[in-house]
């Protein structure tokens, strides 16, 4: 029924979104949204990368910091919920300078998820 | 409370603190690269986080985080080809390692290499998740933070950006200053007079120029690349490529452009050309054709300039058309200004001395059905009245006819108008057919475009007038040499002002569009009967430009239920701009005469249009059997009902990859339809595909030409058009796209009856609708449509050659109020 459909699309995607007002200018922002996003997509369609360009290699001494296993990543989160975290480092770059930043994964996401299966299958193996 | 709630206000903020609502947590904080504005990443009680909402209003893209936030003092880009936009960036994971790495979605994170460097590409998940920032980069402040803060309004942050492009530092408390939040006065049912009309209607078409000359004139391009030629007519053409604008403004034949030269291999140069061209399926090009010849940089290719340019025309007709409603009393009979205005004191006319013919038809025309009798009998007894035509019921042929019995009745010449080219061309042919003298008078700056009643227009008409040789003569050296000595320029004007005198006053009939019929050639003529077909999609001062040349009977034409006219002006449409002259008669009580029998849908198709918008008074003058293609084989779920519901819930929106906006697994079902109409014999020219979403059509046009199996050119051929492209006309399929929508949003521009009205009443042979019936079935409307599908076996689901009928539960079907 109603009842359950609403709960249902709500399900995992919930935002902080104190009260949302519907008004048509949300509702044009909404749709200018998903036009920049296109429009953004197609501007990109023909661009064909520069040779060597793609040449992402993770640094030594990043990797052996990053390789720890699941448990050791998990963490508690510093956010107000608590809900335990999983640290990644992130790599970045400003201009020609690298950057690595340690990222708090929520330990639900897609991200982590598979890394515990793949931990798991590997351990079974 | 409130003392705290002031101190929040009052206490001097840091500059990296939400220009929208004030919250200053350096990890929520963003700032936009381009204005250098901070905004934070909670959404308030908007659809998008406060960051976004900026940089989709602004047309920002860019931007850089704080130095005490999650992530350091990092502006957003590529880790491989460094490009900033925010809106194409995502982040991939490393295989082995707890690494992530940014990457652009095209190209980078598209190359299959990356597998290779022991990355997982398959992950991607682009930066701006549910239209925010993904939590883990910039954080999004607590609810109690959030309730805290400013409660800016979605309004509230329009009127704000609106401020910000005249003053950069304005504030939030600048928004409360006198001025900016004056409305206008709203429209009304009635009116005293003429000068409240004018009063009343001048400032919303002074609101609707100001609107559009401020984006026209905001969209100037540089760094242009021209490629030169020569048109039949000698003139010079310029094509370019335009860069993508915010989609707003959209390009049309007949526009003009001018272009500018930079660079210095000419000296500095300027010329103003009409568009020729506008992108399309087959190219992105924008082609003018120059005004005037002289001195054009041809040998130069790039380095140049293109603005727009704004014109008055139109806005000024309407204007000048009010004026006259309201000070000349020649500009209309005396009863059809009172009706106009409303006054119900006022009975209702009837033309005793009508001589009514016995064959109501006109020659080379269909014969007209019983309801299209009716609509004609009663049009030529009455002064004023109002035609509903719904989708397929004949209109044109029923106006055309019309049109001719005039003439006969009247003698006189007959004005017809529509407000777009394309519906005046239609009608234009259909009464050239029935013999009728008939003049297309078209804008000068449309001479170029080619239609097909080119050769009724007014300005070719002259050049094949017989008895002119002088004329001819001066036209032809004009055309070889470009230019005439002064003394012939100014003979020529005349013998061409005298040649199409002639033309219109011995017309018939005279075609044009509503704002067309302002054209000063005009100005002179009187017409006592006027006739405007798709009044509906007209403004009241559109509709008014033809009326007042002397209206004594006006027939409108329309469908009510069908789209009304494009007002571009936020506050001009609030004030009642965007009701037509034809919507504001039916409620003050003048009977629409409606057409009741369709010959366009395959009856199955017309049900639910004819229960639900026209109290199941749609009659079908086809049956199945002619909308039955023979020789296509289409899996359609029930084979005598050529129509159905495609569910597309798909995998991508469960893992919640937050591309859904864009909507690929409705773009990867409308290509396997596409092509599965196109394998089993159906003409590319005979599918329409529709989408509610400018950035769905994009996205689908390039996703069919690239993904498709089959040839490209094929791809091209077809048309990708929103639901307001195809009012007025017909495909033989239709596949409509709804893109989804999530928990922030309501389903917003298919929520409008008339638009669904329109997207369903398109298509001859079949329908297929493909969108997420969970969140569509919470409108009203769309759940009845959902469940009428369902109660025919075609909500369905599953591979195109195994659809299986869709088990999916939802709400009942309330009762609609109309
Ligand atoms: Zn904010
Ligand atoms: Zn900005
Ligand atoms: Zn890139």
């Amino acid at each position: 029924d109603g009842e359950m459909l609403g709960d249902e699309i709500l399900e995992g995607d919930m935002k902080v979104n104190v009260k949302h007002v519907d008004c048509e200018e949300d509702t044009d922002f909404m749709s200018a949204f998903d036009r920049m996003m296109a429009d953004s997509l197609m501007e990109r369609a023909s661009t064909v990368p520069r040779p060597g360009q793609l040449d992402i290699s993770v640094p030594v001494h990043v990797k052996s910091t990053a390789k720890k296993t699941y448990d050791q990543l998990l963490c508690e989160g510093t956010e107000e919920e608590n809900k335990p975290v999983v640290n990644f480092l992130l790599m970045t770059r400003s201009g020609n300078k690298q950057q690595y930043n340690s990222v708090e994964m929520p330990v639900d996401s897609e991200l982590v998820t598979k890394l515990r299966t793949r931990e798991e299958a590997e351990r079974a193996e | 409370e409130e003392d705290e709630e002031n101190a929040f206000y009052t206490k001097e903020l840091p500059e990296w603190a939400c220009r929208y609502c004030g919250i200053h947590d350096p990890a929520s904080a963003v700032m936009c690269n381009v204005c250098h504005k901070w905004f934070c990443n909670g959404r308030g009680n908007t659809s998008g986080s406060h960051i976004i909402n900026h940089l989709v209003r602004a047309k920002h893209k860019e931007v850089s985080l704080h130095k005490d936030g999650l992530v350091r003092d990092t502006v957003l880009e590529c880790y491989a080809c460094a490009v900033k936009n925010v809106f194409v960036l995502g982040f991939i994971p490393a295989k082995a390692e707890s690494v992530v790495v940014l990457l652009c979605r095209q190209p980078c994170a598209a190359q299959s290499s990356l597998r290779d460097m022991n990355w997982d590409p398959e992950q991607w998940k682009p930066l701006i998740n549910d239209r925010a920032l993904l939590p883990w980069l910039v954080r999004v402040p607590s609810e109690a933070e959030q309730l805290r803060a400013r409660q800016i309004t979605a309004q509230q942050i329009n009127k704000l950006e609106e401020l910000w492009k005249e003053n950069a530092s304005a504030t939030f408390d600048d928004l409360e200053r006198p001025g900016v939040d004056e409305e206008p006065q709203q429209v009304c049912l009635r009116y005293e007079d003429g000068f409240q009309y004018q009063n009343i209607f001048g400032p919303l078409v002074k609101l609707e120029a100001d609107y559009d000359k401020k984006l026209k004139e905001s969209q100037t391009q540089d760094k242009i690349e021209v490629r030169w030629d020569i048109g039949l007519n000698k003139k010079i053409c310029a094509y370019f490529t335009l860069a993508k604008t915010d989609g707003d403004m959209r390009l049309m034949h007949g526009d003009e452009l001018r272009l500018r030269y930079l660079g210095d291999l000419h000296k500095p140069w300027s010329g103003v050309g009409h568009v020729i061209k506008i992108p399309d399926n087959f190219g992105e090009e924008v082609g003018i054709e120059l005004k005037s010849n002289v001195g054009v940089p041809t040998d130069c290719r790039d380095k140049f300039v293109v603005d727009f340019v704004w014109k008055s025309t139109s806005f000024d007709r309407m204007q000048a058309a009010l004026r006259k409603f309201a000070v000349d009393d020649s500009s209309v009979s005396p009863y059809i200004y009172h009706r106009l205005l409303g006054h119900v004191e006022v009975d209702e006319l009837i033309f005793r001395h009508i001589h009514l013919p016995k064959q109501l038809s006109a020659p080379n025309l269909p014969t007209l059905n019983n309801s299209q009798q009716y609509a004609l009998k009663h049009a030529l007894q009455r002064p004023l009245s109002l035609i509903q035509g719904p989708p397929g019921t004949g209109k044109t042929v029923t106006s055309a006819t019309i049109v001719y019995q005039l003439v006969k009745q009247t003698g006189g010449s007959v004005l017809v108008c529509a407000p777009s080219n394309t519906a005046v061309d239609q009608l234009t042919e259909k009464i050239h057919k029935t013999g009728l003298k008939v003049v297309r008078l078209c804008a000068k700056s449309r001479e170029a475009i080619d239609s097909p009643v080119s050769f009724l227009a007014l300005h070719n008409q002259i050049r094949s007038l017989e008895d002119n040789g002088e004329l001819q003569k001066l036209q032809q050296l004009k055309e070889e040499t470009g230019e005439l000595s002064s003394a012939d320029e100014k003979r020529y004007r005349m013998l061409k002002k005298q040649a199409e005198k002639t033309l219109l006053e011995a017309a018939d009939v005279i075609c044009c569009t509503c704002v067309g019929a302002g054209d000063p050639r005009l100005a002179r003529l009187k017409f006592h009967s006027i006739l405007i077909d798709e009044s509906m999609q007209a403004t009241e001062p559109e509709c008014m430009v033809p009326v007042v040349l002397g209206a004594k009977q006006v027939i409108l034409v329309g469908d009510h239920c069908q789209l009304g006219p494009v007002v571009m002006c936020k506050k001009a449409s609030r004030a009642g701009l965007s009701q037509s002259l034809f919507e504001r008669l039916v409620v003050l009580g003048i009977r629409p005469f409606r057409l009741t029998v369709q010959y366009r849908m395959h009856p199955q198709l017309a049900q639910f249009p004819s229960n639900f918008f026209y109290e199941g008074s749609l009659q079908n003058g086809v049956a199945d059997a002619d909308r039955t293609m023979k020789g296509v084989s289409f899996p359609w779920p029930q084979a005598d009902k050529p129509q159905f519901f495609y569910v597309t819930a798909g995998q991508e929106e469960i893992a919640g990859s937050g591309t859904s906006y864009l909507n690929r697994t409705e773009a990867s079902s409308v290509e396997k339809l596409v092509t599965r109409f196109l394998n089993s014999g159906v003409k590319p020219e005979q599918i329409g595909v529709i989408t509610p979403y400018e950035g769905q059509r994009a996205y689908l046009v390039q996703y069919m030409q690239y993904q498709g199996p089959l040839n490209q050119k094929l791809y091209q051929r077809l048309e990708v058009a929103s639901v307001d492209a195809f009012q007025g006309r017909e495909k033989d399929f239709i596949i409509m796209s709804c893109v989804r929508s999530n928990e922030h949003q309501g389903i917003g521009f298919l929520s409008d009856p008339r638009r669904l009205n329109v997207a369903l009443t398109r298509a001859r042979y079949g329908i297929i609708i493909v969108g997420n019936p969970k969140v569509l079935s919470k409108q009203g409307l769309w759940n009845h449509l959902l469940h009428h599908f369902k109660e025919k076996k075609v909500l369905v689901e599953g591979p195109l050659n195994n659809l299986k009928e869709s088990m999916m539960q939802f709400s009942k079907p309330k009762r609609l109020i109309n």
